[in-house]
């Protein structure tokens, strides 16, 4: 008697198991593509720069493009201390097919970081100090969106300093 | 021996169709609705004197009330340190369940006065949208120049 309880209960928690929410369906990973476009000013003076990130989804995927460069800082003490700043595009995405998310969209977290050399054109009247050290200047966008095959979402933000508009347009695409 | 196997094909049935997505579940009264693409537009415009200078940022959230930001700026030497001047926006987007949206937002700008001197704000507030609703204030920044926010909402179809 013990040993058929034993059964039915354990064939109950496998059936369980097997259908929530967080169990690995044999179905739910797609290959997909991330394009991330990114524009930064406007007219001639437009720089735009794509990004690819093949991934399935479920997976997370980094891409990092750029340097880690020595900057140095005068200290209190007069002495030139060195720290190490990364400049360049850091991109980290994370596509799920989730339940809550209307029909036909995946859930796209994604983390956009563009640090960059401030260009001295841009903005003449930005106060620089010493010239041999570089301003940076940064945009980063962290957020959920949620997109359809071939869907694009786009995020503007506008520099203050230099008036500038970046742009991120950001694309999923599914794989056949 | 029959019976046996048909008391655990009976369980594992059982238990299958309670944890299948059709079936009424006792929460069903409290579901949240679906995630949906929602678009934030805010337009800060401030005066310089005679100019006005608008800024516009567009965002893109999932109702589903996840937190999301957005940096922009630059570093600036002020006397002998090194200043962030820009924009920083947090915001979170929850579905409401008459079919509203409500938007914390909160926005912090600083940037630099005519005479170079930095200078900023920070706003946080709670908004209640419907589709392709927008709503405008005015406030003051620390050196006492004012600004308005053009607080736009819609839903991406």
């Amino acid at each position: 008697m013990r040993r058929r309880v034993r059964w039915i209960l354990g064939s109950a928690l496998v059936a369980l198991a097997a259908t929530a929410p967080g169990f690995p369906q044999g179905s739910s990973s797609v290959p997909l593509t991330i394009q991330v476009v990114l524009t930064k000013g406007e007219g001639d003076k437009k720089v735009r720069l794509p990004y690819f990130l093949t991934s399935s989804s479920g997976e997370t995927t980094s891409l990092r493009t750029g340097a880690e460069v020595p900057i140095g800082t005068t200290g209190p003490d007069g002495l030139i201390r060195f720290t190490l700043q990364q400049f360049g595009t850091q991109i980290d995405s994370r596509v799920t097919a989730s339940e809550g998310v209307a029909e036909g969209r995946y859930k796209v977290q994604i983390t956009i970081t563009k640090r960059d050399a401030y260009d001295a054109n841009s903005a003449p009247s930005i106060p620089q100090g010493d010239p041999s050290r570089p301003i940076f200047n940064n945009f980063v966008f962290a957020g959920t969106l949620l997109l359809g095959n071939g869907e694009t979402a786009q995020i503007v933000a506008t520099d203050m300093v230099s008036n500038e508009t970046w742009r991120a347009d950001v694309t999923l695409s599914l794989k056949k | 021996m029959r019976k046996h196997i048909g008391l655990i094909l009976g369980s594992a049935l059982m238990a299958l169709a309670f944890a299948a997505p059709g079936f009424t579940q006792a929460v069903s009264s409290t579901a949240k609705p679906k995630a949906l693409p929602v678009k934030v537009q805010v337009v800060l415009m401030r005066g310089e004197g005679e100019r006005k200078i608008n800024s516009p940022y567009s965002v893109i959230a999932s109702s589903a009330g996840e937190a999301s930001s957005l940096r922009i700026g630059t570093e600036v030497l002020v006397g002998t340190t090194l200043q962030q001047i820009g924009t920083q926006i947090d915001y979170t987007v929850t579905a409401t369940d008459d079919g509203r949206f409500k938007l914390m937002l909160s926005l912090k700008g600083q940037f630099l006065s005519p005479e170079g001197l930095p200078r900023g704000f920070t706003s946080t507030n709670t908004f209640t949208f419907r589709d392709g609703e927008s709503t405008k204030f005015t406030g003051s920044d620390d050196g006492g120049g004012a600004f308005t926010l053009d607080v736009t909402l819609t839903v991406v179809k």
